[in-house]
């Protein structure tokens, strides 16, 4: 077991094999090619994608599925060759968040997608796709017009 | 920045490998027809900006404050 110590989230206990790879790195963090999928009961369902060679970078997700059940990513050739993914397997694909203010959204147009098996990750961004890329979560205490 | 006016059907070159040409422009959009070599990656610069935007704004608190504040999923 290796430590990883994070501003973030105090110091991180992980195996090496859990390390996901990622052989481009993110669009803006190029360099950036290896990193954790953090899980914590205190915060679930989100999830962290951590940085293991830059304990300060770390980006909070959440699964693009929960938020629109019926995501299907934009998955290229390429992206599969990259991702190692078989024609049949789908990779997970992963909203990033950005608070600005007082509001959350999910970037659902570039996805991160992984392939848990392989630990291998990518954010691949397509030319086109019917996805936002800031997808607002709705306040909990925002009331539900209801239908008449 | 260098600042170029182009008309629709021309280009820029950027470097050997790279051309810029845009293709339609009007009421307020112009299409771009970007050539450039396999390993060069052409993004919209919103998607690197929101990666930016997105590490930026990553804590233990931000965290927190998502789960008390709002829906995560849109069942």
């Amino acid at each position: 077991m290796a430590e990883l110590l994070t501003p973030h989230f105090g110091p991180i206990d992980y195996d090496e094999r859990a390390v996901l790879a990622f052989p481009r790195g993110l669009p803006a963090f190029e360099t950036e090619t290896r990193f954790l999928l953090v899980h914590r009961d205190a915060t679930a369902p989100v999830l962290f994608l951590q940085s293991v060679s830059t304990p300060a970078l770390a980006f909070m997700a959440l699964p693009a599925a929960d938020l629109d059940p019926g995501y299907a990513p934009v998955v290229g050739k390429s992206d599969r060759e990259l991702l190692g993914l078989s024609p049949e397997s789908e990779p997970l694909a992963l909203a990033l968040l950005t608070v600005r203010g007082g509001s959350v959204t999910a970037n659902l147009r570039a996805p991160v997608l992984l392939n848990l098996d392989a630990k291998l990750g990518a954010q691949p961004v397509p030319a086109e796709s019917p996805y936002p890329l800031h997808f607002p979560l709705a306040a909990k205490n925002a009331e539900r017009t209801p239908c008449s | 920045m260098l600042v170029i006016r182009r008309r629709a059907g021309e280009s820029v070159l950027i470097g050997p490998d790279i051309e810029v040409r845009v293709l339609d422009c009007g009421s307020g959009r112009v299409t771009l027809g970007i050539a450039a070599p396999r390993e060069v990656a052409v993004l919209r610069s919103e998607i690197r900006d929101e990666n930016v935007a997105a590490a930026g704004s990553t804590s233990a608190e931000a965290a927190r404050t998502l789960l008390e504040r709002f829906r995560l999923n849109g069942g």
